[in-house]
């Protein structure tokens, strides 16, 4: 069998790695008690014996520029920090975002997942309504109106944290931002300095991850890194281990940052994976990036930051088609104290793509070869009124694109803080452009193309959206959020039968929708070793066909998703070297709708668990739990397609030195 | 099929090479055996905090008592963390154990020596500060302007955390400042007169 020899790379890898590691460390470089084990930062206990003097002179890296706290967001904004990472045995994003209680993630085989917030996600666990970003980089398919999982990936150990908004936020993070943000960021690399080895054997994934940092000067630094994983595959529909989707990828990159934020601070960074996924046919998968980001502070009233980007993916299955896209993106925003009380945030956003797809089997995308841009510009004021009683923000970003010509999405907040506590409101137009999914495909692969004849006249799908916000902070160890909306969809893309013979259908926007509901979160710090941690959604969406629309698909397309999830979680520091970290969640049942028949994935209860140990200041071991309750449950898929995931167990090791 | 497992062995042996590239090469580049360690923001900016409480004389009405324990106030979103906590732990300031608390509203200072203003109240740090106005308080703060607005010490931050003593408000305090601290510090305003 070929999966033999492959899937013990890893760890043979792994350990060669480490070895390798150990024996490139020149003396006196191992870690002590004056440094942080997490990142080889100088302890408090270590600063605190430090002169004055000394003190000034000590180099600090900075947490964040922005200071709006989260408690001050008037939006729903849920965080998930960087050292979650290693507490949760986590080895995928999308096993880290389960952690945001707002998000429902369902893995549909080894590969592949769905993401979304507030409905609407296909039974296929397509979703087009969440945008994604890495660092600022987006990972939505603009082409696919997707975003492909399985090659959304960073070096996990150097997160820095992903924020996680549910609801429309178009006015300030452009297109596609429907029902929600994903915003991945990864640690500057001036607080990575030193190296990092880690590694995971285990039932499902087998991982190896090594990271060097160094200073350059004396206010820069850059780190390498490279990281692989093998997965198992996950089993069939009826439970059967067909071997179906495994998969391994392997990715390397760097990041430096220079410079200081009142002088120009530049940041360079780059990645490159190749991942194999399923065989028969296989899949094919190889990226590359590149990141520049300039920022500035030409007074603390005024700020400015510059990037571009260059992405570039290659995707192939084997005898069947090929597509091949470039981007090239150039942003700036700029921040601007205007008086005590105002606050002005502007920039444009111009993106250049070209899309290559060879066609052969089943269906076409015509034309091949496109080549369109992406312009933005945005502007925000934020006010605030009644000596600050009141802060109203408002936000309009104006965007072309090469199918639907110019789209508006306006936004108006308004947040009443008080004390300990914030209540917000919030008015805003999102949209979904159209990819070439639904303006340029066709079938079958020749013409005429008496199947599916494109859809020429297919417009951006609509949000309006409808929010208050509540928030409480009522005694230090407890805080609260909770967050009621209503969306009101237009314009949803349907399947429109061409008269009494059906054949061609055309893609159009013939259903409209609403979908409501409430998100909850519940943050407790029983005592300081002890957390709690409670959250969830309920949500009700319903569709239905405009008039004129015939949606073959009855506007059931996009209707896979629970009506609620709930999960708690709890962390347990027992002593100061074990942590043991449980989350149990339950998801209802999720309705899926494939070819006019209509199914369900039953509702499943799981445990997720992880013990970590740090043997040493420089050294922790873990051992993780997955859907402990069940052998086998689907998540998401329609019938022959509910592939069923599997209980696993996995081993860890992290070193740093 | 057109790729063999051989194929695929033959990419990871090239990222096995090149991992082992860049381990050797960070190995002999000049590494973390020759660079200063760095800190986190807030964790030096605690250890601030804890100089200020050992360098600053109070008057002796500041304290109920003899033994009442010298109180450190966080106003706001708390950006420290655990560390405040880690750098005081077993330290007492003139025999006095110290206390750490958090609040939202300036009434939660009554009591306080050192008060650090979060950076989430930069809307409301003037109206702040004139319900502060204490002579035995001080005020403390990284927001852009602090020391403008009439906070006693601000911290600038770039790679490094600076301190700025705002001396008009120092002259209307009854706290000393070590000339240790005020000397190592940038003082701000020593020409204007009080307001």
């Amino acid at each position: 069998m070929m999966t033999g020899p492959v899937s013990s790379f890893p760890r043979r890898f792994a350990a060669a790695a480490a070895l390798l590691a150990a024996l490139c460390l020149p003396p006196g470089l191992r870690a002590d008690d004056t440094r942080t084990p997490d990142t080889g930062l100088l302890t408090p206990q270590a600063l605190k014996r430090m002169t004055v003097e000394e003190l000034l002179a000590q180099p600090v890296t900075s947490m964040s520029r922005r200071p709006e706290a989260w408690s001050d967001t008037a939006g729903n904004l849920f965080l998930i920090r960087g050292q979650s990472t290693f507490t949760t045995g986590a080895q995928t994003l999308p096993d880290l975002l389960r952690l945001a209680p707002d998000l429902f993630v369902a893995q549909k085989s080894s590969s592949e997942w769905g993401i979304n917030a507030r409905g609407f996600m296909r039974s296929n666990s397509a979703s087009n309504k969440l945008l994604v970003m890495i660092d600022g980089r987006t990972v939505y398919s603009p082409l696919f109106s997707n975003v492909f999982w399985e090659s959304t990936s960073t070096f996990l150990p150097d997160l820095e944290r992903i924020e996680v908004i549910t609801g429309p936020a178009g006015s300030t993070w452009g297109s596609n931002a429907v029902n929600g943000v994903i915003n991945i960021q990864s640690k500057s690399a001036r607080e990575t300095v030193g190296g990092l080895a880690q590694a995971y054997v285990g039932t499902d994934t087998d991982s190896f991850a090594v990271r060097q940092g160094v200073n350059l000067g004396s206010n820069g630094a850059l780190r390498v890194y490279v990281q692989g994983a093998d997965h198992q595959p996950t089993l069939s529909s009826t439970g059967a281990d067909d071997d179906y989707d495994a998969w391994h990828s392997t990715q390397w990159g760097f990041r430096g940052d220079w410079g200081r934020t009142t002088t120009g601070d530049f940041t360079l960074q780059g990645d490159m994976f190749n991942a194999h996924y399923r065989k028969n046919p296989e899949l094919v998968n190889d990226a590359f990036n590149l990141l520049a980001r300039w920022s500035r502070d030409f007074t603390p009233d005024s700020q400015l930051w510059i990037r571009a980007y260059h992405d570039f993916s290659r995707t192939e299955l084997t005898g069947s088609n090929r597509e091949i896209t470039h981007s090239g993106d150039l942003e700036f925003q700029h921040r601007l104290k205007l008086t005590d009380d105002q606050e002005l945030l502007w920039g444009a956003d111009y993106r250049l793509q070209e899309d290559s797809i060879s066609n052969t089997a089943g269906f076409t995308i015509q034309p091949a070869d496109v080549y369109f841009g992406l312009v933005s510009v945005f502007a925000q004021h934020e006010l605030s009124l009644a000596r600050d009683q009141l802060r109203l923000t408002t936000g309009l970003r104006l965007e072309e694109n090469h199918y639907s010509g110019w789209e508006y999405m306006p936004s108006v907040r308004l947040a009443w803080p008080g004390p300990e506590r914030l209540v917000w409101l919030a008015a805003s137009r999102a949209v979904r452009i159209p990819s070439r999914f639904d303006a340029d495909y066709y079938a079958p692969e020749t013409p005429p193309y008496s199947l599916v004849a494109g859809g020429p006249d297919f417009k951006a799908e609509v949000v309006y959206a409808y929010e208050l916000g509540w928030r409480a902070q009522p005694t230090s160890s407890i805080s609260l959020t909770a967050t009621a909306y209503y969306h009101d969809y237009r314009d949803l893309r349907s399947l429109e039968p061409s008269g009494p013979a059906i054949l061609p259908i055309t893609i159009g926007n013939g259903v409209a929708g609403r979908s409501h509901g409430v998100e909850a979160f519940a943050d407790w710090d029983v005592t300081s070793w002890w957390r709690l941690r409670a959250g969830g959604f309920v949500m009700h969406q319903e569709t239905w066909l405009t008039a004129g629309g015939g949606d073959l698909e009855r506007g059931l397309g996009e209707v896979s998703f629970p009506g609620y999830q709930a999960q708690l979680r709890n962390t347990l520091r027992i002593g100061n070297k074990v942590t043991f970290w449980a989350s149990l969640r339950h998801v209802a049942e999720v309705p899926v709708y494939e070819n006019g028949q209509y199914g369900r994935v039953p509702a499943y209860t799981e445990l997720d668990a992880t013990l970590t140990w740090a043997a040493r200041a420089n050294l922790d071991f873990s051992l993780s739990g997955r859907n402990l309750l069940d052998a086998a449950h689907p998540e998401i898929g329609a019938f022959a397609d509910q592939r069923q995931v599997r209980r696993s167990v996995e081993a860890g090791v992290r070193f740093k030195y | 099929m057109m790729n063999t497992p051989g194929g695929f062995l033959g990419r990871v042996g090239a990222g096995r090479w090149l991992a082992c590239l860049l381990l050797v090469l960070a190995g002999l580049l000049p590494g973390p055996a020759v660079a200063r360690p760095l800190s986190r923001e807030y964790d030096v900016k605690a250890a601030f905090l804890y100089n200020f409480a050992m360098f600053i004389d109070w008057p002796k009405e500041a304290f109920a008592g003899p033994d009442s324990p010298f109180v450190i106030g966080v106003l706001g979103t708390d950006p420290f963390g655990s560390s405040l906590e880690e750098t005081v732990a077993g330290e007492r300031v003139k025999g006095r154990p110290i206390v750490i608390r958090r609040f939202s509203e300036a009434a939660g200072a009554q009591g306080c020596h050192l008060v650090f203003i979060s950076a989430s109240e930069h809307r409301r740090v003037k109206e702040l500060l004139r319900v502060l106005r204490r002579p035995t308080l001080v005020t403390v703060a990284d927001m852009p302007g602090f020391v403008e607005a009439g906070g006693l010490i601000g911290f600038v931050t770039d790679t490094r955390v600076g301190i700025r003593i705002n001396a008009a408000a120092l002259r209307e305090s009854k706290v000393l400042i070590s000339s240790k601290l005020l000397r190592l510090a940038q003082v701000a305003g020593m020409e204007t007169s009080p307001p």
